[in-house]
């Protein structure tokens, strides 16, 4: 699904921008939000076909920001990955029991990689949602 | 003589043979005395009656030789064969009376000679129960061992009237006999015997008594005992339970023969077993003070409260120089569990209630941390731990359990965690940063704009990267009293400036102001520069990153007393109160910082602190949230302010 629209919430400015040239030259079209307050206002309005979700930010953390996320109908069915650097199990489960469909540890991705699961997780809903309509 | 008790007081004292029986201590004289009483009175009697009638037959003495007296006794006159009828009859009756008396005589010589013995068996008999009887009254009253014994083997020795007597204890361990106490002879007290050997190891090997009448010769003589003179000997074993405790002799001396009875022997056991008892109470005693006296002193050494639960009773004792110091002595000493479970903190009470019924039901480990009030209005964290002691049904009756606190550790476990959480985040991001700014650095080497600012945004990363490992370095060394200062005369105010010099393009970028105020005459510090001037920048950075866009930063450097103060002080988001107590600990971020920038470590506070620790001096912070933020420090001018040595060495 080459004209996919991502949305990356981050707040670190290196990692944010590295995301968002990384996905740009595979082909995904790019929305930034620099942190959770920022991120749900731009997945209201753009509803991009996947998120990206830091945990560690200011002000909202990724899984309050996954929670009002799932709350709002706008949002819900978004597919949600969390882009974190912690292998914490807990912090996994906590994800996982909130509603996201992934996650990903940034420190042991490329770039290269981090595009191909994108993809992956893309493709995947597609089917899910053409099941469904079925 | 029952009939003639009843006889009148007066006429029984002086009527000779009513006197005599039950009020005699000596012999009772037998029944059938009665007919040898009425015999000797009858014959009395009738004789007196023949007398009076036959005051003639002393004078007709030729007549009775004459030959009609002898054929004509049936011819006679009736009054004259009365008179012979009568005669004779006394006769009879007097000789019947010599004969009985004769008879009763020897009679009660005999009864006299039995109940002679029977009343000293007796007297043997209550003498010998009288010494079983105070054996265990003493055994009931006296705990010491050696004095018990003693008191028994004096006691043996006197009832069985011997030359001496001795106990040898048993130690089942090294299977050896000890001789513990010794009357009369001079056995050597504290020798030991071998399990088999000599009179011990014999009653030993059989567990019944041994008699040996004639010890000089008899085969199994010990070493230890062959050099007394012991004549003759009874030993009885001393046992408990069939458990042999040891054994009891007794034994003469000399020249002194005696032949020990089996009725000495079974006497003597009796005192053995009482002995016995003796050995196996004291034992306990001792052991149940061994092991108070070791439960004591466990629960004084350790900083624990060791606790005895009465679970059937509620109530409960406490052990424990922590107890004796702390926890609301005074709230427990209500003695009721009730007290104590209230101390504990509200939310952790039902988890310890409830895993403590499991213990109590089905004997799960019973083993809980929980916070618990300190009396103070704190909570200190502890860890719990018991053990159910449970009557015969099963049923638990005592609680007993240590708990020990455990603040420390858990202070220690959350730093350890919060280190783990912050590599984990800090120094990945940065990697993780470097990693993909080089990926997208090899993609774009058609685009030396793009390339560039790849590699510049992975050098600063990297320089994020070395920064923070640096830190890391300086807090391990200076915590550990490694870091090595060498230090010089500084001034404070060019080192200011120059540190200002290094953030101006940030000032410039927010378009901050910053002024620099140095008092007169101030003299120079002695410090390490380079430390010092971490220090510096990172109260200044601080001050310009927690300061909005076109705020105002102020540093001063004034003298007071014998130090140098400096502080800087800005109008940014200021400290929340709660928060200004942790604001030098390790990790520590205040809770408004998130908003502002998310890449402080919180360790710049924590690394400030130790470098002015490490200097002599000290740093605070004074804040309100909203309006601003002054960190100060103070550094000591001489030793006496508590200028470290070396360093004011180096200075000089």
């Amino acid at each position: 699904m080459k004209d996919a629209r991502i949305l990356v919430i981050e707040d670190d400015p290196f990692m944010r921008r590295a995301c968002e040239m990384g996905l740009k030259k595979k082909g995904f079209k790019v929305l930034t939000a620099v942190d959770g307050e920022d991120g749900l206002r731009q997945a209201r309005a753009g509803t991009p076909h996947l998120i990206l979700l830091d945990l560690l930010m200011p002000k909202l953390s990724g899984i309050e920001t996954l929670e009002a996320l799932k709350k709002d109908d706008r949002t819900r069915n978004i597919p949600v990955v969390i882009l974190s650097n912690s292998p914490v199990e807990t912090d996994m489960q906590k994800a996982q029991s909130a509603g996201a469909v992934g996650y990903l540890v940034k420190a042991s991705l490329s770039l290269q990689e981090l595009s191909d699961r994108v993809a992956a997780y893309l493709e995947q809903t597609e089917q899910t949602e053409s099941i469904g309509k079925e | 003589m029952v009939k003639f008790s009843r006889i009148s007081g007066p006429f029984r004292r002086w009527f000779p043979f009513s006197a005599l029986p039950e009020e005699s201590s000596h012999t009772p004289i037998p029944r059938f005395c009665r007919i040898y009483c009425a015999l000797a009175l009858g014959a009395a009697l009738l004789i007196l009656i023949c007398v009076y009638l036959n005051s003639w037959l002393w004078n007709d003495i030729e007549f009775l030789r004459s030959e009609p007296f002898r054929k004509g006794i049936t011819s006679a006159v009736p009054l004259d064969r009365f008179n012979l009828i009568l005669n004779w009859l006394g006769l009879g009756m007097l000789a019947g009376a010599i004969f009985y008396g004769f008879k009763i005589a020897r009679q009660a010589n005999l009864e006299a000679v039995r109940n002679t013995k029977i009343l000293q068996e007796a007297r043997q008999r209550t003498m010998e129960i009288a010494a079983l009887y105070d054996t265990s009254q003493d055994i009931s009253a006296q705990h010491d061992l050696s004095a018990l014994l003693r008191t028994i083997a004096e006691r043996a020795k006197k009832l069985l009237a011997t030359a001496g007597c001795a106990i040898f204890l048993y130690d089942p361990e090294r299977q050896d006999f000890e001789i513990m106490v010794e009357v009369g002879v001079g056995m050597p007290i504290g020798a030991h015997l071998s399990r088999h050997e000599g009179l011990a190891g014999r009653v030993a090997d059989t567990m019944e008594y041994l008699i040996v009448n004639d010890y000089a010769t008899w085969p199994y003589r010990s070493q230890v005992l062959k050099q007394l003179p012991i004549s003759a000997a009874l030993c009885v074993p001393m046992a408990r339970g069939g458990t042999l405790i040891g054994v009891l002799g007794v034994h003469e001396v000399g020249g002194t023969q005696r032949t020990f009875t089996e009725a000495e022997a079974r006497l003597l056991s009796l005192f053995g077993g009482n002995a016995a008892c003796a050995v196996y109470n004291a034992r306990l005693m001792e052991a149940l003070r061994n092991s108070e006296k070791r439960f004591r002193i466990a629960a004084e050494c350790a900083s624990d409260i060791v606790y005895d639960w009465n679970l059937v009773e509620d109530k409960v004792k406490y052990f424990g120089e922590l107890f004796e110091k702390s926890l609301a002595r005074k709230k427990l000493a209500a003695r009721s569990r009730q007290a104590y479970w209230e101390m504990i903190h509200p939310d952790d009470r039902p988890r310890v209630q409830e895993s403590l019924k499991k213990h109590l039901e089905a004997n799960a480990d019973f083993s809980e941390e929980y916070r618990i009030s300190n009396g103070k209005g704190a909570y200190v964290v502890v860890v719990d731990r018991a053990t159910a002691i449970r009557d015969k049904t099963g049923r638990p009756v005592r609680l007993i359990g240590a708990v020990s606190d455990i603040t420390e550790r858990k202070h220690a476990e959350q730093m350890k965690s919060d280190f783990v959480s912050f590599v984990t985040h800090q120094l990945r991001t940065p990697l993780s940063g470097v990693k993909w700014m080089l990926e997208l650095a090899e993609d774009s080497l058609n685009n030396p704009k793009e390339l560039r600012s790849y590699i510049r945004d992975a050098r600063i990363s990297t320089d994020r990267l070395i920064g923070l490992v640096k830190d890391l370095l300086d807090i391990s060394r200076l915590e550990r009293g490694k870091l090595q200062m060498s230090c010089q005369r500084i001034c404070l105010a060019d080192l200011t400036n120059s540190v200002i010099s290094e953030i101006n393009p940030l000032l410039s970028e927010k378009e901050q102001t910053l002024s620099v105020k140095v008092g007169d005459g101030l003299p120079e510090a002695c410090a390490d520069a380079q430390l010092l001037r971490q220090l510096i920048l990172n109260l200044v950075s601080n001050a310009v990153k927690y300061t909005p866009a076109k705020g105002k930063i102020e540093i001063e450097i004034t003298r007071d007393g014998n130090r140098l103060r400096w502080a800087v002080r800005d109008n940014g988001i200021g400290i929340p109160s709660c928060d200004l107590g942790r604001l030098f600990e390790k990790f520590y971020r205040a809770g408004n910082v998130l908003s502002v920038e998310t890449e402080g470590t919180g360790l710049g506070l924590y690394l400030s602190r130790l470098i002015v620790e490490k200097f002599g001096g000290r740093i605070w912070c004074d804040s309100s949230e909203g309006i601003g933020s002054t960190f100060l420090f103070e550094l000591p001018l001489d030793v006496g302010e508590g200028l470290n040595e070396g360093c004011a060495d180096s200075c000089n």
